[in-house]
């Protein structure tokens, strides 16, 4: 953050200002996790009565919950998403961050083609039945590592921390070197520990959309038991997408779907660990690692 | 250990090709070795899939497959820019994603720059988590919600406009205001996850920058400017680029859900409009021959990105 | 790693112990115990299923691929819990392994994969147009030799051969319907009680009706004070103009696709779409229908009516409003205003209501599979008609005899207990018979198998409710299954035709501009083309001369 030695009037300004408008900002995101945490748990009638949208209910209830927690499938899914999540999001660090660390050599002879072939990817794709067929031919189908191989890398971050090696000073790894360190030396002794921004930041981006991942659940798992939670809980709360051709000729294939109350109670099961876990990794935002690493 | 049997000249660029190559192999061998699973993993999952492509120039039999297919050369194409909605369909994709790029990442950087600016520790965290929650809903329960605020007859904003004594504005059903819930919904369903990646990168700057900032005197403002936005110029145009890359994907998950027949005219986009014949028919070349169609045309659009960040920033993706 | 262990472990397929439910790759899933007393599972009663021979044990033990649809809440248990399965793997030696999901484009991804990788299911259900392209792509089996009725003659007893015919595709017979109802069931329902309230009587025609939805909407029939009521409402999922609006039946329109004077009128896009869109208009000049019906999805307009701010709705299930059904519009009405009560009318009941029923949804064997092990599809069709005789029929959609039913001659009686035990061994284990229900279109009718069905919850009211619907009047359909021309974009079609009656019906002042559009649909957009291609195949069908 910057520093100021001592404040003017104007700088106290500023700052109130700040704050109001952080504060106005986090009560306008603040409002719909109210808002769901509240319509799980109250009770359906009212919520019905009012016309769908409660502020303040009058009694609170649990109905909503256990009507999706007592479902048999739930607590097996949740153990295959928090399984998945963590392994997952270990590999993708893994192979991320040794790609991204040669790549961030500037004089790395074929680092540039490397990285336009890299971007293509991110173009370029032939689609789900060919990333299918491979997928079964590597033997992973019906297998969880269906969910986590065929995205073991994401670009989108390999560039970011690509970005973030790139812009380290030199003189630390430099004088790792010196110290008769090698590459892989450097990278694990120096260079990860000075990474815990970015290693906190990406993990939370990999471990978020292992967290969110539905269609390769769909795609991928044939066995009902390697469901993991968000096939589950949309399964249940959501329409499914049917052409309008078949809706206009077929009027009763629209299916009565749960009262909304528990479908916010899904969704509360569904976000609640990942906004737990969040302000945990906050703590691995600090700055002055690279402080101390230059004086030490 | 080193192969002394290498003929010893002062640096590995200098020689023949093959020999320089083979020297360089050895010289940056641990740095070559470790790129190793990440680029076995795109080749296998990500090159192999591509010959896929090629559907896009046939019409694609679930029982031939893909090569046993037959050709039909550019018809598909035809097909996608013979529509009579294409040009609409383009001028919709193109002005959302313009917006999209215009007004929302100014919002990311912006929250993580005011959070920057915070000493309170509980405040900070707190924003930032709360911030962060409206990522994790699906775009069907913010459409249930914009619409209990915004809907015309029912919704709370335009209940108070009446009771007010206005008359109630068409928010969800209308030309006129579609686009522009579009975005709003988007910016405050993402920024917070958005500023994550600036929050990361404003971590990463030396404080000692700014403790001899300060003893040079300069202000908050001048830090900004001098210090703390170009701690985070990389990242941004490293997104920029990425997302001009994107240009042809309008949002379909957000789009497709506030979609309804009365706004077509300006928010029926590419992907709407791909999807919605798939579910009408069993359908792949046309797909398949569309996002061919959006690769290159992002694919250029990046070189072009990339190029002109070198040029005014001094370096891009590569 | 630890972690790595726990994912081989599922790697390895199940991740408990009993029998495998991996379907898909070449060795499925072998070795299921059959398990203890093998005959005593099966409902008693007749065994007379009029399967070809009685099953032998020295029968080859067949693994069965299937993937059909079923609804998102029903989920196929482990273990003994599924007693249809049971019944089917014992009686039919064989290894069931269904894959099932909700209709819908997620259901088309997997099938598509599951064809593209060479793993076609050995039975699979797919939705009308995608299946006539599965049949021209070749995936299908030909079905001459395997449904016949001399090899399902239960299932002939529900679809008839004429029917059959017109169901197949480029006179290839590689596809045959899925037993759908007969019954139409689609009805109005009106506030009984806000009747009553305003002293006036059911009404009995469309004008009728039109005074009772302005009663309703103006003179506050829930006489609580206050100006929230609505005579109508409707759910247009943001893009169609509902067909619960009585404007299209004044109109002449009935159904989505119906044959008048030897033609084929595309009820979408007919001329006499201006009349209804003005009706609407009009309707919605004068306030009295729900103002946000364009943009409710699903089953928003129903849950409006729940909450007593609607008088008058469609439904289109025959336990809508009966009392014996605990999610009927009645019950859930009653829990927050229980002098609630929804009775049906139709203010077209002498003319015709609706169309009958078509043939819908098919099912469809692999080609692979009867090229390859014909036995299989053999074993399946035994199967298939066993769910279409008494045996299966009854075991399926109610349960055990005695424990869930039970049975005296033709009459199935359920009562309080055998409902409770139905819940508990049925619903509560995963809704697992909804999957197999798919066979019925998810809407099986006991009463074509000569079955009367008493339910001791059934009120009189809710008889009288049936009774009222059964005698509306039904228009016939178009008599078969018609398909758009090769190359001709359903899609753009509709959705243009769509989009003009929106605007219609929301930006222009009135429905004058109805031809104009009418006519671009039909020339730019193909439309003329598709009608007449689908009046011809109606006359192919010998449906129309």
């Amino acid at each position: 953050m910057t520093y100021i030695r001592y404040k003017t009037r104007a700088d106290r300004a500023v700052d109130a200002l700040i704050y109001a408008v952080l504060a106005v900002f986090g009560l306008l995101t603040l409002f719909p996790l109210y808002y769901v945490v509240v319509m799980s748990l109250t009770p359906y009638s009212e919520v019905i009565r009012n016309g769908g949208f409660v502020v303040l209910p009058s009694t609170l209830t649990l109905d909503a919950y256990e009507t999706i927690l007592s479902s048999r499938v739930i607590p097996r899914a949740l153990r295959v998403t928090v399984t998945v999540t963590l392994a997952g999001t270990f590999l993708n660090l893994l192979v991320t961050m040794l790609l991204a660390y040669p790549l961030s050599k500037k004089y790395l002879p074929g680092r540039n083609p490397v990285l336009l072939a890299l971007v293509f990817t991110m173009l370029f794709s032939g689609g789900l039945i060919p990333l299918y067929l491979v997928v079964r031919a590597t033997g992973l189908i019906n297998t969880l590592w269906a969910l986590i191989i065929p995205g073991l890398v994401s670009t989108f971050n390999l560039l970011i921390m690509k970005t973030y090696f790139e812009n380290l000073p030199a003189e630390v790894e430099e004088s790792a070197k010196v110290d008769g360190c090698g590459d892989l030396q450097t990278l694990v002794r120096i260079v990860l520990p000075l990474s815990a921004p970015i290693m906190a930041t990406l993990g939370l981006f990999y471990g978020v959309n292992h967290w969110n991942a539905y269609f390769q659940g769909i795609m991928y798992l044939n066995d009902r038991a390697l469901y993991p939670l968000q096939v589950v809980l949309r399964n249940m709360i959501q329409t499914p997408n049917v052409s309008q051709e078949l809706m206009v000729t077929n009027p009763t294939m629209i299916q009565q779907l749960p009262p909304e109350t528990v479908k916010m109670a899904a969704v509360v099961v569904a976000m609640a660990p990942v906004m737990a876990v969040y302000p945990f990794l906050q703590r691995y935002f600090i700055k002055g690692m690279l402080l101390g690493a230059i004086k030490g | 250990m080193r192969a002394s049997s290498i003929p010893n000249l002062s640096r590995p660029a200098d020689g023949r090709w093959p020999y320089r190559a083979a020297r360089a192999a050895v010289k940056y061998r641990w740095l070559y070795l470790m790129m190793l699973p990440g680029l076995l993993y795109y080749l296998i999952y990500h090159y192999v899939p591509m010959a896929g492509l090629v559907i896009a120039f046939k019409d694609y039999s679930l029982s031939k497959g893909i090569f046993g297919s037959e050709w039909v050369g550019f018809r598909n194409f035809e097909i996608i820019f013979g529509s009579p909605e294409f040009f609409r369909l383009i001028r919709n994709t193109l002005v959302i994603s313009i917006y999209r790029i215009l007004f929302n990442m100014l919002p990311d950087v912006l929250l993580a720059l005011l959070l920057n600016e915070i000493r309170v520790a509980w405040f900070k965290r707190t924003i930032q988590t709360v911030t962060y929650g409206p990522y994790f809903l699906s775009w069907v329960i913010v459409y249930g919600l914009a619409f209990a605020f915004l809907s015309q007859e029912t919704g709370i904003v335009n209940r108070l406009i009446a009771d007010l004594g206005g008359t109630p504005i068409n928010f969800l059903a209308g030309s006129e205001w579609f686009r522009t819930v579009i975005i709003t919904t988007d910016i405050w369903k993402n920024t917070g996850y958005g500023a994550i990646i600036y929050l990361a990168a404003l971590a990463t700057i030396n404080p000692e920058l700014y403790e001899a900032a300060v003893v040079d005197g300069a202000n908050r403002w001048r830090q900004m400017w001098h210090i703390t936005l170009p701690g985070i110029r990389d990242v941004f145009i490293l997104l920029l680029i990425l997302r001009i890359g994107h240009i042809l994907d309008a949002g379909f998950e957000q789009i497709y859900i506030f979609l309804n027949a009365r706004v077509y005219n300006v928010g029926d986009i590419i992907d709407t409009w791909v999807f919605r014949r798939g579910l009408e028919q069993l359908e792949f070349s046309v797909a398949i021959a569309t996002n061919l169609f959006k690769s290159v045309v992002g694919f250029i659009l990046v070189l072009g990105a990339n190029y002109l960040a070198k040029k005014f920033n001094g370096s891009g993706i590569w | 790693m630890a972690v790595c262990m726990a994912l081989t472990a599922c790697a390895s397929g199940g991740g408990d112990g009993s029998g495998t439910r991996s379907a898909g790759s070449a060795g499925g899933g072998e070795g299921q115990s059959a398990g203890g007393a093998a005959g005593g599972s099966s409902g008693g009663g007749t065994e007379a299923s009029g399967s070809n021979a009685p099953p032998e044990p020295e029968r080859k033990h067949l693994t069965l691929n299937w993937f059909v649809h079923a609804p998102a809440e029903a989920v196929l248990p482990e273990g003994d819990a599924d007693f249809i399965r049971k019944t089917i793997e014992e009686k039919f030696n064989v290894t069931l392994n269904i894959q099932y999901m909700p209709t819908g484009s997620d259901y088309d991804s997997k099938l598509s994969l599951l064809i593209a990788s060479g793993d076609t299911p050995d039975l699979f259900v797919q939705t009308g147009v995608n299946s006539q392209k599965l049949i021209i792509d070749g995936i299908t089996a030909d079905m001459t030799p395997y449904v016949t009725p001399e090899k399902m003659p239960n299932y002939f007893r529900w679809i008839s051969e004429v029917e059959l015919q017109r169901y197949a595709v480029e006179n290839k017979f590689e596809r045959a319907p899925l037993i759908f109802p007969r019954n139409v069931y689609r009805s109005y329902y009106i506030r009984q009680d806000w009747l009553d309230n305003l002293g006036m009587k059911m009404p009995t025609n469309y004008d009728e009706m039109i005074e009772v939805m302005r009663a309703f909407t103006f003179e506050d029939p829930d006489r609580n004070g206050r100006h929230d009521t609505y005579g109508f409402s409707a759910a247009g999922n943001g893009s169609t103009v509902s067909w619960d609006f009585p404007s299209w039946i004044r109109h002449g329109l009935i159904g989505a696709l119906m044959v008048r004077d030897n033609q084929y009128i595309d009820n979408q896009s007919d001329p006499a779409v201006q009349y209804v869109l003005q009706d609407i208009k009009d309707m919605m000049a004068e306030g009295i229908v729900d103002p946000d019906w364009f943009l409710n999805k699903g089953t928003e307009h129903v849950d409006k009516a729940v909450g007593g701010k609607v008088g008058i709705i469609v439904g289109g299930t025959r336990t809508f409003a009966f009392d014996s059904d605990p999610n009927s519009i009645q019950n859930r009405t009653k829990a927050l205003i229980p002098e609630a009560n929804w009775m049906p009318f139709h203010p077209f009941a002498e003319t015709g209501t609706w169309t009958e029923n078509l043939p819908d949804l098919p099912f469809m064997f692999s080609r692979k599979t009867a090229e390859t092990e014909p036995e299989k599809i053999e074993r399946i069709t035994e199967i298939l008609d066993w769910m279409a005789g008494e045996e299966g029929f009854l075991l399926i959609n109610y349960g055990l005899e005695g424990k869930h039913y039970s049975r005296s001659g033709n009459t199935i009686t359920l009562t309080n207990a055998h409902l409770e035990a139905q819940v508990e061994d049925i619903v509560n284990q995963g809704n697992f018979n909804l999957v197999y229900r798919f066979f019925y279109s998810h809407n099986p009718e006991p009463d074509k198998l000569g079955f009367e069905v008493i339910d001791e919850r059934m009120t009189d009211r809710d008889r009288q409710i049936e009774a009222t619907i059964r005698s509306y009047k039904l228009y016939p359909s178009i008599g078969t299954n018609v398909a758009p021309p090769p190359g001709f974009n359903l899609a753009d079609f509709r959705a243009k035709g769509w989009e003009y009656m929106a605007k219609i019906l929301f930006e222009e002042p009135d429905a004058s501009n109805w031809p104009k559009y009418r006519e671009e649909l039909m020339t730019k957009y193909g439309g003329q083309l598709m009608i007449d291609e689908y009046t011809e195949q109606i006359r192919r069908a010998g449906v129309i001369e």
